[in-house]
């Protein structure tokens, strides 16, 4: 059984975006003065990204599992 | 300040505890209840990632170049992130193939190439070998810093002291016999080490904790909370510039971020622990978001840890060390010791694992070929060949780690953690192009890769080892500053002129590039040799195709051969296991002198691939297949010839079916056929024999008047009328058998008009009054007012209700007879209904009385009458079915037969019902059930 493409799509979407989201310009954009919760920027940046990233990974894991699993072995 | 004696004696209790957690973790998979085998220890052993250089050198970076250490754990991040796409495919075709090293795996991926595993052990070897010196370095230097602290000493003076009190070097023998241990205890055919994948992940959970603890310890011990210590450093202008990105940092950070992808797929131990290890696919999913996540809490409080160092430690401190020395400075020694102990379990995990990784490369892709092709040694013909394995492997380990210790005594070792460690990165990144490529791209060829790796590896060696070397003066500096020959455009720093980036940028710019056109470039120019399409084909198509590949073997090789062979390699017990599971499971003999098919040939082939690589695996099962291998091309031909012959019989197989349908038909045909021919003869017997009747009558008579000259008057007149009557009968029968036949032929002409059936119904009863009051038989009509225009051929319709009234009245009680007419429009069309008050029909014959001749009204007592052709029904339901309507009887016992007729009516002609009454509906009475509705 070929994966359901739209599972697929998005975890390509989800690369995609990763991998732009952490090289130059847009880590440029975030390289900022100034402060959020008393953190810098860019700090925040950087570990609130990757930890919406890895949660979304999670979720959208589960979904491709399934796919993997009923592929057979 | 900590006594040397503590810390030794740390030291050895926690390699000691390795050492249980090793022996503990081989004994339950040797019990067969893993314990390695879940996602979490997979997880775990992937942070194998996660070295000395991300202990202490990610603090030391963070130091120097602010959040740039991040590139280094993004990089991975992504990867996995996107594990559906390049890790899961990876993964699954190493397990086809029983790929044993990224070695193995690229050199089947070109052909089974040994030039190709060679070259990439090669480079892998001397790619690896900084980076191991860089864990001996921190193990050395992290005592050294946790013992003397307070003397002032940041590193250990290699120069003054002998080898042996060099706390590297007493790391290395460590380190070597564990992997000698664990490594090697024996030479499994599917290299799975769980002992050591274990003590790995262990070593992932303490270095974790210990990072973890010093963090917090210096977030919210040190200072209060962690915006305290951002506040803090924000003021200050010479950390504030680390919170923000470098200056003209981009094509730095755009390499480093594509160096840490390559790394975490190229890197020998990460391959080893991803791939290799791998016990179950479905592990991959878990550890595609918890790996990202193991490195996020790595990450977390790196950068805290290298304010508060910056901020608080004295500027000679070094800021690798930072780790331990911000917990030392503030007092908290055995704080110290426990990042002590976490920066040692992250070396010594990278070291275990580099080290079985590269051992298994070295041993199988550069000694075990090597030695089959000294003929003299016959190899081949040797008995039991696992001791040898074994001690090659050992053998291996050692001189791995040895030369890492050598790199670091003596060279290199002066450059902070992160460049040593980066410089093996970008080694190891020259695989990218022929690994993703041959992934993907199907027109890649062998010469292509090696002369792309190649082409990568010298560029790499001369625009960043050299340096690195001349750095640490084993090199006149001259070169690189002049360039070879003293042409400037062959500086290794800027070659060709290109000067405006730093160094590693610059090197991979140049190597990565001149790899992969090479590599291209070549591979459109040559050809792949049958065995490279096929290895081609099985890794591209990984996903669509299903089962793995057995290449085909002339066998000629008996099963005993075959099994001795695999016991030489893997040793008794695991032969004999794998070969009783191969021939349960394909139930097939698995001993014996039996010729062993190609399946297990294969299988063996496999086996064997997964101890000593394929190249050589392909090499040793040749030796005893005795016949020679059929040469691929032999192989493509063979499939091709096959194909047409398959094809051919396909073509056949449609050609039999096509005759079958066409026989079956033919078949069909003669069977209608056949029965058109009894229905004929009965049909002929029948017409003759109504004929013959009136004919019968007519010669009789006249026979009598030929034959009696003497008959008076009066009875001859008789006979006479008879004749004619029966003559008439005789015209009337071939009349109306005409009109059937045009009837059945569809010839006659049908004039159809719209015509209202309540005049149809009047003039038939007009027309068989005449006969109906000859028989004295009482008519009564009753047509409702509603009616429907029917489209139907008029003279036919009068036709069969003439024929339906006169059967009334023939049929009708003798002595009573009458006849009853109703006419009334339902479900849109027009029911006639005729009914007599005679016998009526027996039940059995309902449906037979409107077939040719058969006459109804035959119970007992009203036998002779014939007088009709026997063909008027026959006739009538031809009209009414014509006309898409439907005639039938009905006898209830006793009360006489009823003729019913429906004919639809016209859409159009309903609409014309003159709605004089007021409409009940149609008044369907016991008609209902048999209402037309087919």
């Amino acid at each position: 059984m070929a994966p359901p493409r739209r599972l697929t799509e998005r975890a390509f979407v989800l690369v995609l975006a990763a991998f732009f989201m952490w090289i130059p310009p847009l880590v440029g954009v975030f390289s900022l003065d100034g402060q959020i919760f008393g953190l810098p920027i860019l700090f925040v940046y950087f570990f609130a990204g990757w930890a919406v990233l890895i949660a979304l990974c999670a979720i959208l894991t589960r979904s491709l599992r399934k796919v993997a699993q009923s592929e057979g072995p | 300040m900590l006594s040397s004696e503590l810390v030794i004696l740390v030291s050895l209790g926690y390699v000691g505890l390795l050492y249980a957690i090793a022996w503990w973790g081989d004994k339950r998979a040797r019990d067969g209840r893993s314990w390695v085998r879940n996602p979490t220890v997979y997880t775990l052993s992937i942070a194998v990632y996660c070295t000395s250089w991300t202990f202490y050198g990610a603090v030391g970076t963070a130091a120097r170049n602010g959040l740039e250490y991040l590139t280094i754990y993004l990089g991975p991040t992504v990867i996995f992130l996107g594990w559906w796409f390049l890790l899961r495919k990876m993964l699954r075709i190493s397990k086809a193939h029983r790929i044993t090293s990224i070695a193995d795996f690229i050199s089947s991926r070109y052909g089974k190439s040994t030039q190709l595993s060679v070259l990439v052990t090669l480079i892998a070897v001397i790619g690896t070998t900084p980076y191991i010196a860089l864990q001996l370095k921190a193990i050395a230097t992290s005592y050294t810093v946790l013992t003397g602290w307070e003397n002032g000493m940041v590193a250990p003076v290699r120069e003054t002291i002998s080898i042996f009190a060099d706390s590297g070097f007493w790391a290395a023998v460590g380190l070597a016999l564990f992997g000698i241990l664990f490594g090697t205890r024996f030479i499994d055919a599917d290299e799975h080490h769980e002992g050591m994948v274990a003590a790995i992940a262990f070593e992932s959970l303490v270095k974790m904790f210990a990072l973890l603890a010093v963090g917090i310890f210096v977030c919210f011990v040190m200072y209060d909370g962690i915006d305290h210590l951002f506040a803090q450093a924000t003021n200050n202008p010479d950390t504030a510039k680390l919170l923000q990105l470098p200056e003209n940092g981009s094509a730095r950070w755009m390499t480093l971020m594509m160096l840490s992808m390559a790394a975490i797929l190229c890197l020998p131990r990460q391959f080893q622990v991803i791939i290799v290890e791998n016990v179950d696919e479905r592990h991959l999913p878990t550890a595609s978001w918890a790996f990202p996540l193991y490195l996020l809490g790595m990450n977390l409080f790196v950068l805290p840890i290298a304010l508060a160092g910056l901020g608080a430690l004295p500027a000679w401190s070094d800021p690798d060390f930072f780790v331990i020395s911000v917990p030392l400075f503030e007092g908290q020694s055995m704080l110290a010791l426990l990042a002590y102990v976490g920066g040692l379990s992250a070396s010594t995990s990278m070291v275990i694992v580099a080290t079985i990784a590269l051992s298994t490369m070295v041993c199988n892709d550069l000694i075990v070929p090597a030695l089959l092709r000294i003929r003299p040694l016959r190899l081949t013909e040797r008995d039991d060949l696992t001791g040898l394995l074994i001690f090659i492997r050992r053998a291996s380990i050692l001189a791995v780690v040895f030369m890492g210790f050598a790199y670091y005594r003596s060279a290199g070792a002066s450059d902070a953690l992160a460049e040593i460690g980066l410089i093996s990165f970008a080694a190891t990144a020259q695989f990218i192009p022929i690994m993703i490529g041959g992934l993907y791209w199907k027109g890649a060829t062998k010469t292509g890769a090696q002369v792309g790796l190649l082409v990568g590896f010298v560029l790499w060696g001369y625009t960043l080892l050299l340096p690195s070397l001349a750095d640490s003066g084993w090199m006149d500096p001259d070169l690189i500053l002049n360039g070879a020959f003293g042409h400037p455009w062959l500086r290794p720093e800027s070659l060709f002129g290109l000067s405006d980036f730093e160094p590693l940028t610059h090197a991979l710019i140049w190597s990565m590039s001149l790899n992969t056109a090479a590599y291209v470039l070549i591979s459109l120019f040559t050809s792949p040799s049958a065995l490279e399409r096929i290895q081609a084909t099985l890794f591209v198509d990984a996903f669509s195709r299903k089962g793995q590949d057995t290449v085909i073997w002339r066998s000629s090789a008996s099963v005993d051969d075959l099994y001795e062979l695999v016991e030489r390699f893997l040793g008794r017990e695991r032969a004999f296991h794998s070969f009783r599971e191969f021939g349960w499971e394909k139930d097939t003999p698995w001993r014996g002198k039996g010729e062993a098919n190609a399946d297990m040939i294969a299988f063996t082939e496999r086996l064997l691939a997964g101890s000593i690589g394929a190249a050589s695996a392909r090499v040793m099962v040749s030796s005893v297949a005795k016949g020679e291998m059929v040469s691929l091309e032999e192989v493509l031909e063979i499939l091709e010839e096959t194909s047409h012959v398959i094809e051919y019989s396909q073509r056949l197989e449609q050609k039999s079916n096509e005759l079958e349908k066409a026989a079956a038909e033919l078949r069909a045909a003669n069977e209608r056929l056949q029965e058109l021919d009894r229905l004929k003869d009965e049909f002929l017997t029948m017409v003759s024999h109504e004929f013959r009747t009136p004919l019968t009558s007519i010669r009789s008579f006249s026979e009598i008047l030929v034959d009696t000259p003497t008959l008076d008057h009066e009875r001859a007149e008789h006979f006479l009328s008879i004749i004619v009557r029966e003559s008439e009968r005789l015209t009337r029968l071939i009349d109306d058998h005409l009109d059937l036949a045009r009837l059945e032929a569809g010839h006659s002409d049908w004039r159809a008009i719209d015509v209202d059936p309540r005049t149809v119904l009047d003039e038939s009863v007009e027309a068989v009054k005449g006969l109906l009051d000859r028989k004295g038989v009482t008519l009564s009509t009753d047509l409702a007012k509603q009616t429907v225009m029917l489209h139907v051929d008029r003279d036919r319709l009068t036709q069969v209700f003439i024929n339906l009234l006169s059967n009334a009245a023939k049929f009708s009680d003798p002595e009573y007879p009458s006849v009853s007419v109703r006419g009334e429009a339902i479900d849109g069309g027009y029911l006639v209904s005729i009914t007599d008050n005679g016998n009526g029909i027996a039940p059995n014959e309902l449906e037979i009385i409107f077939d040719k001749f058969s006459r109804g009204g035959k119970y007992a007592d009203d036998k002779p009458k014939p007088s009709g052709s026997g063909l008027g029904l026959a006739i009538a339901k031809h009209v009414v079915e014509h006309c898409q309507g439907k005639i039938w009887a009905e006898s209830p016992p006793g009360q006489g037969a009823t003729f019913r007729v429906f004919i639809p009516g016209q859409v159009l002609g309903a609409a014309t019902v003159p709605e004089k009454d007021t409409v009940q509906g149609p008044q369907l009475g016991p008609a209902t059930g048999t209402a037309p509705s087919s």
